[in-house]
């Protein structure tokens, strides 16, 4: 019973992230983390693995394990993809900074660790972790709840948990103008806060004074899902594109513009370039893909699979290996159902 | 989906209607096979042995299964990922658009064993 609930919630956490229109799988593999907090169904870049892409082609993710929703039965009460609505839920958002630590929490055990000599950076880990810690705490709690308390339960609890871990960053950060360590508690009240004001600020400060930081890529990751409440997104794209010494942030400031831009002839200008100047990087924005092939899918959905455009034609066979075309079907309505028995 | 499309399919029998799946099985037996037990009578394509990884759904950049695109009698792409009363919904509008009234706002499912099945010649 467990185990179902946890899969509506994944559902419901896809839902509730998901754009209009957008194809909603996820596949990259997740850390036991995220899965404890759900997040593994979520579009998330955590990491700035931009790397470029390997000689040997990589085989094609098993996708099938990591779909999200393959049951969609209608007896479910779920929303449905295109009723999501951008909710202005960040926690699932956030950059999961300790991944890239391989070490373990050295000051887990303290119970006060404001008043250690911790370094800020040291701080600054241990209020995440915190964070983390309780976010899983709730989670778990969430789930143990019938039908959709726990989810209610989870986003009333969570503002609480997030406004203190945001407070104390920032008394952090505050506390140690300049230290360069101040970036992941800022990178973490921007995504984590967006739309508040502590979120704003931190925002601010990411573009005035990061702006050359490599991890400024996560946040494209995060940008690139249109469901941040952040004002003049693509002017922010823009400036990464034009200013960040690093081609990966670049690549990936690119892609999120493309991904998000309302213009779709600007859209289509992202890509080309993506192809052209970016094509052999990979990220985990492209889900292991290189933006080449990210971008060339792209574009190939753009002008041929947009609604009111003539659905390019399949030609194939059927399970009884009988050939036959989508087109045979014109003058019919047709549902064109991509599925699987899973 | 299976109840909901099984429903469609009846109820809409004598419409210019067709569910056209793309199976992303990898197993062409086990899955024609489930095909038969869940009466799932609609046509798929199949999209390979490598499964999701397959031609179809790649040029179609499918990420998530199921994903649904309805298309008009002209070959239109109309909606994406419309499920439930939702592709009740734009089904009703397409097939009205070429003059077919259906009312789709309460239909049911026929359910996995097909009755012409349920008297095997003895």
């Amino acid at each position: 019973m467990q185990m179902r609930w946890l899969l509506v919630l994944g559902c419901l956490l896809i839902t509730a992230c998901s754009n209009p229109g957008d194809e909603t799988s996820q596949t990259k593999s997740s850390t036991p983390a995220q899965v404890a907090s759900g997040i593994d169904y979520l579009d998330v870049t955590p990491a700035p693995d931009v790397t470029p892409a390997p000689e040997e082609k990589k085989p094609e993710a098993p996708k099938e394990e990591t779909k999200p929703e393959p049951k969609q039965e209608e007896t479910k009460p779920e929303p449905k993809q295109e009723e999501a609505k951008p909710e202005p839920k960040q926690e699932e958002a956030k950059p999961e900074p300790k991944q890239e630590e391989t070490k373990p929490e050295p000051k887990q055990e303290e119970t006060k660790p404001e008043v250690t000599d911790a370094t800020p950076a040291e701080q600054i880990k241990t209020i995440i972790a915190e964070y983390s810690k309780a976010q899983g705490s709730l989670m778990t709690e969430a789930r143990k709840m019938p039908g959709n308390e726990g989810r209610d339960f989870y986003y009333a609890k969570l503002p609480a948990l997030q406004q203190k871990c945001g407070t104390d960053l920032n008394a952090v950060v505050a506390a140690n103008a300049d230290n360069p360590a101040n970036f992941d508690a800022i990178m973490w009240v921007t995504m984590n806060m967006a739309g508040s004001e502590a979120g704003n600020k931190a925002m601010d400060t990411l573009f005035e004074k990061y702006i050359d930081n490599e991890k400024m890529a996560n946040l494209c990751g995060v940008l690139a899902q249109g469901r941040m409440p952040v004002k003049n997104v693509d002017e922010k794209l823009e400036q990464l594109i034009e200013e960040s010494p690093h081609k990966a942030v670049r690549a990936s400031a690119t892609m999120a513009l493309a991904k998000t831009v309302k213009d779709e002839t600007r859209a289509e200008e992202l890509y080309e370039s993506l192809i052209a100047n970016y094509g052999d990087l990979t990220s985990s924005m492209t889900r292991g893909k290189t933006f080449k092939e990210a971008a060339d899918n792209a574009l190939f959905q753009l002008k041929y699979l947009s609604i009111g455009k003539v659905a390019p034609d399949i030609e194939g066979e059927d399970l009884d290996g009988v050939a036959f075309k989508l087109s045979d079907y014109r003058g019919k309505v047709v549902v064109l159902d991509f599925w699987g028995d899973w | 989906m299976y109840p909901h499309e099984r429903s469609l399919v009846k109820t809409l029998a004598d419409k210019p209607f067709a569910i056209i799946g793309v199976n992303s099985d990898r197993d062409l037996e086990k899955i024609r096979e489930t095909t038969k037990q869940k009466n799932i009578s609609w046509r798929s394509f199949w999209n390979g042995p490598q499964g999701t990884g397959g031609p179809i759904s790649t040029r179609w950049g499918v990420s998530g299964w199921p994903t649904i695109y309805i298309i008009d009698a002209e070959g239109k792409i109309r909606y994406k990922n419309a499920r439930g009363p939702k592709m009740d919904e734009a089904l009703t509008e397409l097939l009205a658009e070429m003059g077919h009234e259906v009312d789709l706002t309460n239909h049911e499912d026929p359910g996995e064993a097909p009755k012409d099945d349920a008297n095997p010649n003895p």
